[in-house]
């Protein structure tokens, strides 16, 4: 538990670090309250078209009179959804990929070759191809952004384990006749926490950036459902006339990215002992 | 050399052939009938008729893959379902804008990434290396669509400097085509070279610790000499590769900007090609792409010899 404070203290002592917490906590409390407290968000008011930011209307309104400050806080759940969604799958899949293929060298050959052919092919691309195959809805999208991403966390998994395999603590436990699962589970997987847990955090921040993308070019979150890039997408062409609807939703994505990166920096930082010894 | 490039290409036969194998499952899992579906919406049961014959449908689906691989590896990808013409020749029409673009922003990239990471590797810990890290950590953040609609709003809608969107052909004069690519291709830039100036700062940051960069400057050679003659050069294998690296930053780059600014590349033909739900565009354009991303690192890794003479192939 003193280990747990001491981190936690490390982890939060910049300025900057904490103000990246500060917007995580924020927005997670947003994801909650604002579907709670905003039900008009998807009203059509044609006499409110595009409508510069005011007190009645924060972010102005769009092109079909809706509020975007509303439409706006409501996106906030589809994006954290997204993000964390995307980091668990893809963390648990890539998890057990690189293990299995760092400790079995028959597996190895197979699952690198697989995941290789992943990743020839652009990130965004196959993200929509797939949904264009699997139609669009939350599952599909957070299935389509994390097969992109399961290769980068196997391949980290891997080179951890691979180097760990070496180790005498392994030989010791192969000797004791210790069966292959529980070398994994006990031995193995505790030591990749660190390495997962940063590439977790890049994931998550990736993912909410490629679901951005992915509605913004017409291939994402079904229009029913308000997402950031969604917002962006719907009123680029009135982009010229009202700018806002475009910057808003824009600034709130890079607000929270930024977040979530930092604290990944700063997650790196913290855990790798490499940049710890240099920062000493 | 030969052997080296020779054993590579093989290496990369079994990636490709999964590309393909992908690319070709793409229309034949999607749900319904793959021939009603290359065929598109308005398609007469005879036209599905005939291209299910022409696809070998009937078939078992590996004849069905050989089929339609071998016409692949002849560059014969098919032809679009909207405008009817060969996939091969869409992509060939629209390879112009895009490459424009991405020369032009991998210059960029290099002239304002490789400075800045040097600088920031110099003054570790400074205000200028602070600054520029969280600049770096920005251009991971803030999205391309955003950073081109900005760029579009200041130096295109404000000051009037470049067009606000479309591109100008080579054939109507470089300088028309400069000026319609430079907006999108600077916002590309300030998404890409972020990566190329932290590679940059952490592979400089070692070398400065290294010996020869202090007999470099024991003998009293210039400050700059010493950075960027002795210590950059050594810097050219992490950079390059994280350039190989970052083509896949680099293609989606390419598709988002490519829609923001009109122009008229292969990025707009797959964001295009998958509203219209057109799929041998599709399964061409990623094909095209998957080889282009391995060409590329094929290159990056040839690269190497340039900046480590101790590098043979």
């Amino acid at each position: 538990m003193a280990d747990f404070r001491k981190f936690l203290r490390e982890f939060t002592d910049g300025r900057v670090e904490k103000a990246a917490v500060l917007i995580l906590f924020a927005a997670l409390l947003i994801s909650v309250i604002a579907p709670l407290i905003y039900h008009s968000y998807s009203d059509i008011n044609p006499l409110e078209r595009m409508q510069a930011p005011s007190v009645d209307h924060l972010f102005g309104t769009d092109h079909l009179g809706r509020d975007v400050f509303e439409r706006t806080m409501v996106g906030t759940r589809n994006s954290l959804i997204i993000g964390f969604s995307v980091a668990i799958v893809t963390t648990i899949i890539g998890c057990v990929l690189g293990l299995v293929s760092g400790f079995i060298s028959f597996g190895d050959k197979i699952i690198m070759r697989l995941m290789d052919g992943f990743m020839a092919i652009p990130n965004v691309l196959l993200a929509i191809a797939l949904v264009a195959l699997m139609g669009s809805s939350l599952l599909t999208i957070i299935i389509a952004i994390s097969v992109p991403e399961i290769p980068r966390m196997a391949r980290i998994v891997r080179s951890v384990v691979v180097s760990l395999k070496e180790m005498p603590f392994i030989d010791a436990a192969v000797t004791m006749g210790t069966p292959q699962w529980k070398i994994l589970l006990r031995h193995l997987l505790p030591n990749t926490v660190g390495a997962l847990s940063v590439q977790a955090t890049a994931t998550c921040a990736s993912a909410i950036m490629t679901e951005a993308i992915l509605s913004f070019l017409g291939a994402g979150t079904p229009p029913n459902i308000p997402s950031w890039g969604g917002i962006i997408a719907e009123s680029r062409v009135f982009f010229q006339i009202a700018p806002w609807t475009i910057g808003f939703p824009g600034l709130m994505l890079s607000l929270l990215v930024l977040s979530v990166n930092v604290l990944g920096d700063r997650l790196r930082e913290v855990l790798d002992p490499r940049v710890a010894r240099r920062r000493a | 050399m030969f052997k080296y490039i020779s054993n590579r290409l093989l290496a990369s036969v079994p990636i490709v052939l999964f590309v393909a194998v992908f690319v070709f499952l793409l229309s034949h899992l999607a749900p319904g009938d793959p021939a009603a579906l290359i065929a598109g919406e308005n398609a007469t049961p005879e036209q599905i008729s005939l291209i299910r014959d022409r696809l070998h449908l009937d078939e078992p689906l590996v004849t069905q893959f050989g089929y339609w691989f071998s016409d692949v590896l002849r560059f014969d990808l098919g032809n679009s379902i909207f405008s009817e013409r060969p996939v091969t020749e869409l992509i060939a029409a629209r390879l112009e804008p895009t490459l424009v673009l991405t020369t032009l922003t991998i210059f960029m990239t290099i002239f304002l990434a490789v400075p800045a990471g040097v600088i920031a590797a110099w003054k570790v810990n400074s205000t200028s290396d602070r600054s520029i890290m969280i600049l770096s950590v920005l251009g991971f953040s803030v999205p391309a669509f955003l950073i081109g609609y900005a760029n579009m709003y200041v130096f295109a809608l404000k000051l009037g400097w470049f067009p606000v969107q479309g591109y100008s052909a080579l054939s109507d004069g470089v300088f028309g085509t400069l000026r319609s690519v430079a907006l999108p291709a600077f916002t590309i830039t300030l998404v890409f070279w972020a990566l190329v100036a932290r590679i940059t700062r952490a592979a400089m940051i070692e070398i400065l610790q290294e010996g020869y960069t202090r007999t470099a400057r024991a003998k009293g050679l210039s400050e700059g000499k010493v950075l960027f003659v002795h210590a950059l050069k050594n810097a050219g294998v992490p950079i390059s590769t994280v350039i190989g690296v970052g083509i896949a930053i680099l293609i989606s780059g390419v598709v988002v900007t490519e829609s923001v600014f009109n122009i008229p590349g292969i990025g707009r033909l797959v964001v295009d090609a998958i509203t219209q739900r057109d799929f041998p565009v599709v399964q061409g354009t990623m094909i095209f792409f998957s080889v282009v991303l391995i060409v590329v690192n094929l290159l990056v890794d040839l690269s190497y010899v340039l900046f480590d003479p101790r590098i043979r192939y």
